[in-house]
């Protein structure tokens, strides 16, 4: 096949399917609660129990306590959810949010909207910097 | 024997690979079975075009290289249909080799794990493939077959893209099984659904490309169980739609881990060359680990379930 023809294809290919697949609502973002997170934990560990959950303005993101202690984080991919327990880790104050950086190339370091300054220091008091 | 003009079955099939991810769209909003998400589906086309690209641009060091090889033949291959069907099945089982040293070695895991990185498992899954040949230099498990039984590296490359697009249909959930003896040859979706599982029964197995009887003969074989839905994705999911992060954060990991202060130079080439997930500390599990763990914690609780009858 020319080079040519397989550029057009591909350049009009590849626009289309996106353009389809957002007509088709693959657009839209779960929303994070405490179900959705508890759901998510279990396929990674099914002994791991919520305690508590800090789910951050716009609903996208989330931070998380278990009750043995160990700190997550949870953020959504459009109508996915990527989750990390942290073993390693920073929580910082950024403006007026948290900024959690796991040092992990494949999940950017990410700014979680908290308005209020009171809940901020209480995580960061809770969790952190370590 | 002068080979035969061959064509580009890749590029050939690209204008498949966009009406049936149409049809699968529509067939999914009907009945359910396939999820698509914009940026999800950007990335993985994105993905698909810079592998094309990569393989445009550098696919001639691979075949350079081989083709360099190919006079120091100990015998000739023939180019009769008969030799295209034997090939065809010999370099199926080398692609199996391939793809378990893929997901067991770190070095190939680097560029493979692209393909794994979608927590969706659509026709746009399969065109997010690796950045990372040919200079992963995985194409020298084709040296044998140029050397030992003479194949011709273009016909490798032609049965190469054949298993790539054989492979395309497979990455769907619109089709749920295919009769019997085609499971048992085959590899189908439902076979491929399970080896993109992140559920630790489904972590390492279903290597095979175009014939599944590689994993039964070698015992990677792990049928897709309806009472455990295969959930997609990486053991640690990555959170971007960034393709250079999709391509290279493996990589990176890499790097920062062979080049930690206070290990050995053993432990540094078990970074590169060693089971993702391995570390000099134990802190992090390779897939095994976690599967032992799984099958301890399933035998505890069989045995739990056993202790009422027998008290």
């Amino acid at each position: 096949m020319p080079l040519e023809v397989l550029g057009v294809l591909v350049g009009a290919g590849v626009p289309l399917a996106i353009v389809l697949a957002h007509l088709a609502g693959g657009s839209t973002h779960t929303l994070l609660d405490k179900d959705t997170i508890q759901t998510k934990l279990a396929d990674l560990d099914p002994s791991a129990e919520l305690a508590e959950v800090l789910v951050c303005e716009g609903g996208q993101s989330a931070l998380f306590t278990l009750a043995d202690g160990r700190l997550g984080v949870a953020w959504t991919m459009e109508r996915s959810l990527s989750l990390r327990l942290l073993s390693t880790w920073q929580l910082k104050e950024s403006g007026q949010g948290l900024e959690v950086d796991l040092r992990d190339p494949g999940w950017p370091t990410r700014r979680l909207q908290v308005h209020s300054q009171e809940t901020r220091q209480q995580w960061l008091h809770t969790l952190g910097p370590v | 024997m002068t080979p035969p003009d061959l064509p580009d079955i890749v590029a050939l099939a690209v204008p498949f690979f966009i009406l049936s991810m149409g049809a699968e769209l529509l067939l999914g909003k009907w009945t359910g079975r396939a999820r698509y998400d914009t940026r999800d589906t950007a990335a993985s086309l994105v993905m698909g075009v810079g592998n094309l690209s990569i393989g445009i641009v550098f696919g001639f060091v691979s075949l350079g290289v081989l083709m360099w090889l190919y006079p120091y033949r100990l015998m000739d291959w023939g180019w009769s249909w008969e030799w295209f069907l034997l090939a065809f099945i010999i370099d199926d089982a080398r692609y199996y080799v391939f793809h378990y040293l893929a997901h067991k070695s770190r070095w190939f895991w680097w560029g493979h794990i692209t393909h794994h990185s979608s927590q969706h498992y659509n026709l746009s899954t399969a065109l997010r493939q690796e950045w990372s040949s040919p200079w992963n230099l995985a194409f020298l498990l084709r040296v044998p077959l140029v050397l030992l039984l003479g194949m011709h590296p273009l016909m490798l490359a032609f049965l190469g893209g054949v298993n790539l697009v054989y492979q395309y249909w497979i990455h769907t959930e619109v089709i749920r099984r295919l009769p019997s003896p085609i499971e048992f040859l085959f590899n189908t979706p439902s076979h491929h659904r399970a080896h993109h599982g992140a559920n630790p029964r489904y972590l390492d197995c279903n290597f095979g490309g175009t014939f599944i009887i590689w994993d039964r003969i070698m015992g990677t074989f792990q049928p897709e169980l309806d009472e455990e839905p295969v959930r997609y994705g990486l053991t640690h999911n990555i959170a971007t739609y960034n393709p250079l992060r999709i391509a290279f954060h493996e990589l990176i990991s890499i790097g920062r881990d062979a080049t930690l202060r206070g290990i050995g130079v053993g432990d540094r080439l078990r970074y590169v060359f060693g089971p993702p997930g391995w570390s000099h500390d134990g802190s992090r599990k390779t897939a095994e680990t976690v599967k032992s763990e799984w099958r301890a914690e399933q035998k505890k609780a069989e045995q739990h379930a056993q202790q009422p009858s027998q008290n």
